[in-house]
């Protein structure tokens, strides 16, 4: 069970990585603010919002929802709740590092229209998963993409003083370092074929 | 000018404003402010649902309804709803047309609700909704928005379709037609022999070069332009300059005469 | 107290929209729940002809309770009315996605026969199929043969189908008394 369960955080991490392979959170991660530091205080916020959003949002689903037979009111309760989610995450960063939420500026407001987080919780009740693999989910799907962005970032930092060709200054360099990485990761695809579980 | 001379007919006031700047409203969102080659919004359904043609067709179709609903419902009610909960109240909205979509294209066609699973779903978040709904929506009638919605989405489309294009072509080496949307009869269009294909392009990572080359192609071209539009201006000045040194010169020589 | 006012004008507001927005959705929902379920059946009915042939159809079924991943069972007879063995539906998912498929058993031998997938959600679904799943039909044999580009979803199917083998032996040992 254990076994089961770190293996799911494990391939939604980095098998599966939710933004390299599935795509899930590319407008953040592509306008990434190039200072390591503040891509690690986003990814870290992104890690809360989408751990409390799977805590909420599941349970809302399958104890209120469908015993209710309104099943199809998902995507609006969910989204709804993430946007509060995000306001209450970011009023607890104002008071408690001023610093942190100043430099996040406008990202922080961003992470509702994150598709990582709205994707992780949809995609939780679409498949149908247990309370726990819901859990395993949403924990590997955001410290990858916290173990992504943090990579990408400092990347970036390099790259500005990179020589690059004119055309492909800014956004279709970091695209090419992107698929590289993307090709980097299809490379552990294999990882779990000999575990007999 | 127009406006200030008829004051009183703004029905007429709207109908002739409207005939030059439709056509612009509506251009923008194809090419100046195309949403995902200018604004680079809306990558998450562009990189994931480019696999085929026909997937970014329907995405970008339903896309589409979802941007043109909703910034027509904003518009439609921004007079009435309150500053303080404006964006619960654009997200309620967009997440209702988006729900709507969803199950009518679960009903009308399964293979394309299969084919996109979550991303239907994913339009709520999508930056360019949002973005329109606050930006325009908001502060425009309701004509104006459903135009600026329609050029939007269906620039939206035809870039997604230009990467599915690309992504097809090279990875597979042929168009296949007719397995989402089922009413036509399945083709299969082989323009490049299999045995050539880069199968590179249907992975994520050729998702991400073949965005890469585009947005590149569109910059080289930007910075081509602007190149030649320097050089213009420069060649201008200079010939000016000339032009200013011989008439010194021609009165100085009338001067010392 | 104006500030109450404006709050309760806002609440109002806000609530109403909620509450049109919950109207319409249901309002859709009326409208196309009966199509998704018509789908569903010509799906089933699409994967019994698949794999039992052409002239295949359902005898009579019922809901299946008690198994890991079976949840429906099809007798499926032919139109001269021969019983040509029971299909189980089977539902279930893994960390990669949902699966649900029909499961194929043949009357004579109670064997295996192939499978038809329904929902197939995998992150690697076009592997899982040309790998697992169109070797498996063609040789009913090479259920075993999980490891392809696709294991986890080949192992889910493999438990799936023996899970599902064990509800077609159960309903053939209670129609044999």
């Amino acid at each position: 069970m254990l076994v089961t369960f770190i293996l799911a955080i494990i391939s939604s991490m980095l098998i599966d990585n939710v933004v390299l392979s599935r795509f899930y959170g590319i407008c953040p991660f592509l306008g990434v603010s190039k200072k390591v530091k503040s891509s690690l205080g986003m990814g870290i916020a992104v890690v809360f919002v989408i751990m409390l959003a799977t805590i909420i949002c599941w349970p809302l689903y399958n104890y209120v929802l469908v015993p209710a037979g309104v099943a199809y009111l998902d995507t609006v309760t969910y989204i709804l709740v993430i946007a509060s989610l995000v306001q209450l995450v970011g009023l607890f960063i104002k008071k408690y590092s001023p610093s942190l939420y100043k430099s996040l500026g406008i990202y922080l407001p961003l992470i509702t229209t994150n598709c990582a987080v709205l994707g992780v919780a949809q995609g939780n009740t679409d498949q149908g998963l247990t309370f726990l693999m819901a859990l395993a989910n949403g924990l590997g799907t955001s410290i990858g993409f916290l173990i992504i962005i943090v990579v990408f970032s400092a990347i970036r930092v390099r790259l500005e003083t990179a020589n690059t060709p004119k055309a492909f200054k800014g956004l279709p360099i970091a695209l090419i370092t992107a698929a590289i990485m993307a090709l980097a990761f299809m490379g552990l695809r294999g990882l779990f074929t000999g575990i007999n579980i | 000018m127009m406006q200030k001379q008829l004051p009183m007919h703004s029905g007429v006031n709207k109908m002739a404003r409207e005939k030059g700047s439709v056509r612009k409203n509506f251009l923008k969102g194809l090419f100046t402010e195309n949403p995902l080659l200018v604004s680079i919004l809306g990558t998450c359904p562009a990189l994931a649902t480019t696999k085929t043609l026909e997937a970014a067709l329907g995405m970008g179709f339903l896309f589409t309804i979802v941007l043109i609903c909703s910034s027509m419902l904003v518009s439609l009610l921004r007079k009435i709803i309150p500053e303080e909960i404006r964006t619960p109240a654009y997200i309620v909205i967009i997440a209702t047309f988006v729900t709507i979509v969803k199950m009518m294209t679960n009903a009308f066609l399964p293979e394309l609700y299969s084919t996109l699973g979550v991303f239907i779903s994913l339009i709520v978040v999508n930056c360019i909704v949002l973005g329109r709904a606050e930006a325009y929506a908001s502060k425009n009638g309701v004509f104006d928005s459903f135009i600026d919605a329609l050029g939007m989405g269906v620039g939206y489309t035809l870039a997604i379709m230009l990467m599915a294009l690309f992504r097809e072509l090279i990875g597979t080496g042929a168009f296949s037609f007719g397995t989402i949307f089922t009413f036509i009869p399945y083709f299969k269009l082989q323009i490049i022999p299999a045995s050539y294909e880069i199968s590179l392009f249907q992975t994520p990572a050729g998702a991400f070069i073949v965005f890469a080359l585009i947005l590149a192609t569109i910059a080289f071209i930007k910075n081509r332009k602007a190149e030649l539009k320097a050089n213009l201006a420069k060649q201008e000045k200079a010939r000016k300059l000339a032009e200013a040194q011989a008439a010194a010169a021609k009165v100085q020589a009338g001067g010392s005469k | 107290m104006p500030n109450a006012k404006k709050y309760i004008l806002t609440g109002v507001i806000l609530g109403s929209i909620a509450a049109v927005a919950a109207g319409l959705i249901a309002a859709t929902n009326l409208i196309t729940a009966k199509k998704i379920k018509q789908n569903e059946l010509d799906k089933i009915n699409a994967g019994l002809a698949t794999i039992y042939g052409n002239d295949a159809k359902v005898k009579d079924e019922a809901d299946l309770e008690n198994y890991e991943y079976s949840v429906h069972y099809y007798a499926v007879e032919n139109s001269q009315s021969e019983f040509l063995g029971y299909a189980v539906k089977t539902s279930g998912s893994n960390m990669y996605g949902k699966i649900s498929l029909i499961a194929g058993f043949d009357n004579a031998t109670h064997a295996f026969m192939s499978l038809y997938m329904i929902v197939n959600e995998q992150s690697y679904a076009t592997t899982l199929v040309e790998k697992y799943i169109e070797p498996l039909n063609k040789d009913s044999s090479k259920l075993d043969d999980v490891t392809c580009g696709a294991t986890y979803g080949a192992k889910l199917v493999r438990d799936m189908v023996n899970d599902a083998k064990a509800a077609a032996d159960a309903l053939w040992s209670k129609q044999n008394g």
